[in-house]
């Protein structure tokens, strides 16, 4: 192995340079421009009396049609506000994705592709009979791109607009809107010690199952640990870098993660169903089973909207997922790499671990969550119940609720579109039992802890 | 004063989110290289690791000296 320098840069063995600038350049940081400014102006046309945000927020899944002549009435009444929407999607993620660096030439026809598709799921989901068939628009939309994807072989290059991790994220930020700030401080405490709890043990079972049970690189146990346990592919490669993994180690985690993760879309909802959970339950419990945010809304909402309660599965998922996880992948990111340099070998394995990785590499579109919670707050709690109902929630809250709904469906649209599994390495067997381990016992102590222990507490919400 | 040589300036370093996400297939479906999480790490196709940018090591070469040695 290259020996690695032992000069010192200015940052200790770190070498920084994108840094501040991570603000233009990161999908972060554009999810919270971009929710926080569609909050802002929901919020000022709301207060000026103007509903044109509720128009440009469109869509058909509400519409309960039962013949194609209702569904066609209402394109063709609306179609000049679907034109309208489309542009204004097609600038503001365009315009983005430039600065980001991703081709135009290639982002906008596969946006295009993928608005329409987008429509299609809508209109399915806004059938009357779509919920007696359990055509949850999640689901579909994830079917529907697996099959595309993987039948009809699309080119790589249309993955520029099927950016899976930018629309959850800015759906996230729409989401701290709908979500009151006191929730966060009452339920935050247990999300956050629950959640702990799961990911240290399931992290540790399949650490030392790699290791110690079947022979596996440390390397390679850290970063499949941290896949099933923290947030997936974004916690591999955040640990990739403490402890020097090799790239085939990051292979094998983007395998396992996103097998079992569809695994999980698509059963957790139906158990959940078989077992009666309350949607809050079952979110939360989605919460700890669940690899990465994109994947777990598509299974929270799915169920919620089979429960009747979306609003209460997603909250709880959230609370649990990127409160309780996601915001603590730069503290799992210092530890490994303490331990890789402690307790491992410093020579083979040694990268300085860094303090100020917690900041970096914290996921900064949880800002825009909790700041667009607070600030709707703040806005909102000058009504009467009574205001809120016939005034505030129709004109402000469900506007803000649909344009996230937007978001949402083009991340599950574009989980299935970008899932080709020639493309996914294969795994050894070692490898995928010891983190299927992991996977049982993750789930296993998140439905005891979600579905007993913690069952009023999740029931309530 | 010279600038200190790090992987940015090395041609194994790839730091490019669109070419991290070519050099990892699958990394876009859960995941992404655009994100906060992944800060500045990046692959060096000389060890084949991640790397978090650090002053140059024994087998830093620039774009140009890989051109004259190809």
């Amino acid at each position: 192995m290259t020996t690695l320098s032992s000069n010192e840069g200015s940052d200790g063995l770190q070498v920084r340079r994108v840094g501040w600038k991570e603000m233009y350049l990161k999908e972060d940081w554009w999810a919270i421009w971009i929710g926080i400014g569609l909050m802002m102006l929901a919020v000022a046309l709301f207060s000026n009396g103007n509903t044109f945000l509720k128009s440009l927020a469109i869509n058909p899944g509400g519409l309960k049609w039962s013949s194609i002549d209702q569904l066609t009435e209402h394109f063709s009444n609306n179609a000049k506000l679907y034109a309208l929407q489309f542009i204004s999607w097609l600038v503001i993620f365009g315009t983005t994705s430039r600065v980001m660096g991703v081709k135009l030439s290639r982002f906008v026809p596969a946006f295009v592709f993928l608005y329409i598709l987008s429509i299609v799921m809508f209109s399915i989901a806004g059938w009357v009979n779509a919920a007696k068939f359990n055509l949850e628009a999640p689901l579909v939309a994830l079917v529907v791109g697996l099959i595309i994807s993987n039948v009809f072989k699309l080119p790589a290059w249309m993955d520029s607009a099927f950016r899976v991790e930018y629309f959850i994220k800015l759906g996230i930020v729409l989401l701290g809107a709908t979500f009151p700030i006191t929730l966060v401080v009452t339920a935050g405490p247990v999300a956050i010690g629950q959640a702990t709890l799961i990911s240290v043990t399931t992290f540790l079972v399949i650490y030392f199952s790699a290791t110690r049970l079947f022979g596996l690189d440390r390397r390679l146990g850290a970063v499949i640990g941290a896949g099933g346990s923290v947030c997936g592919v974004s916690a591999s490669m955040a640990i990739s870098a403490s402890v020097g993994a090799k790239k085939e180690h990051l292979y094998t985690s983007v395998t396992l993660v996103v097998g079992w993760a569809l695994v999980m879309i698509l059963l957790l909802p139906f158990v959940s169903k078989a077992l009666g959970l309350s949607a809050g339950v079952a979110g939360a419990w989605v919460g700890t089973s669940e690899f990465a945010d994109a994947a777990g809304f598509a299974a929270a909402s799915a169920y919620g909207k089979m429960a009747g309660n979306e609003d209460a599965a997603i909250k709880a998922f959230t609370l649990m997922k990127v409160i309780g996880r996601d915001l603590w992948i730069g503290i799992w990111s210092v530890v490994l790499a303490l331990i890789a340099t402690v307790v491992w070998d410093k020579k083979e394995y040694g990268i300085k671990p860094d303090i100020r990785e917690i900041w970096w590499r914290f996921p900064k579109f949880v800002i825009g969550f909790f700041v667009a919670s607070l600030i709707m707050t703040m806005v909102t709690s000058g009504y009467t119940a009574a205001e809120f109902n016939s005034s505030v929630k129709p004109n402000l809250i469900l506007p803000l609720v649909s344009l996230r709904t937007w978001a949402f469906i083009f991340c599950f649209l574009s989980i299935g579109l970008t899932t080709r599994f020639r493309e996914l390495n294969p795994v050894g067997w070692k490898a995928f039992l010891a983190f299927s381990i992991g996977v049982v016992v993750n789930v296993l102590l998140g439905y005891l802890m979600s579905v007993h222990v913690f069952a009023d507490h999740w029931s309530s919400l | 004063m010279t600038k200190r040589k790090s992987c940015w300036e090395c041609s194994f370093f790839v730091n490019d989110p669109g070419e991290l996400e070519q050099a990892v297939p699958g990394l876009n479906i859960l995941s992404s290289a655009f994100g906060s999480v992944r800060a500045d790490t990046g692959l060096c196709s000389a060890t084949q690791t991640f790397v978090t940018p650090i002053p140059a090591c024994d087998a830093f070469k620039t774009k140009a000296d890989r051109a004259i040695n190809n």
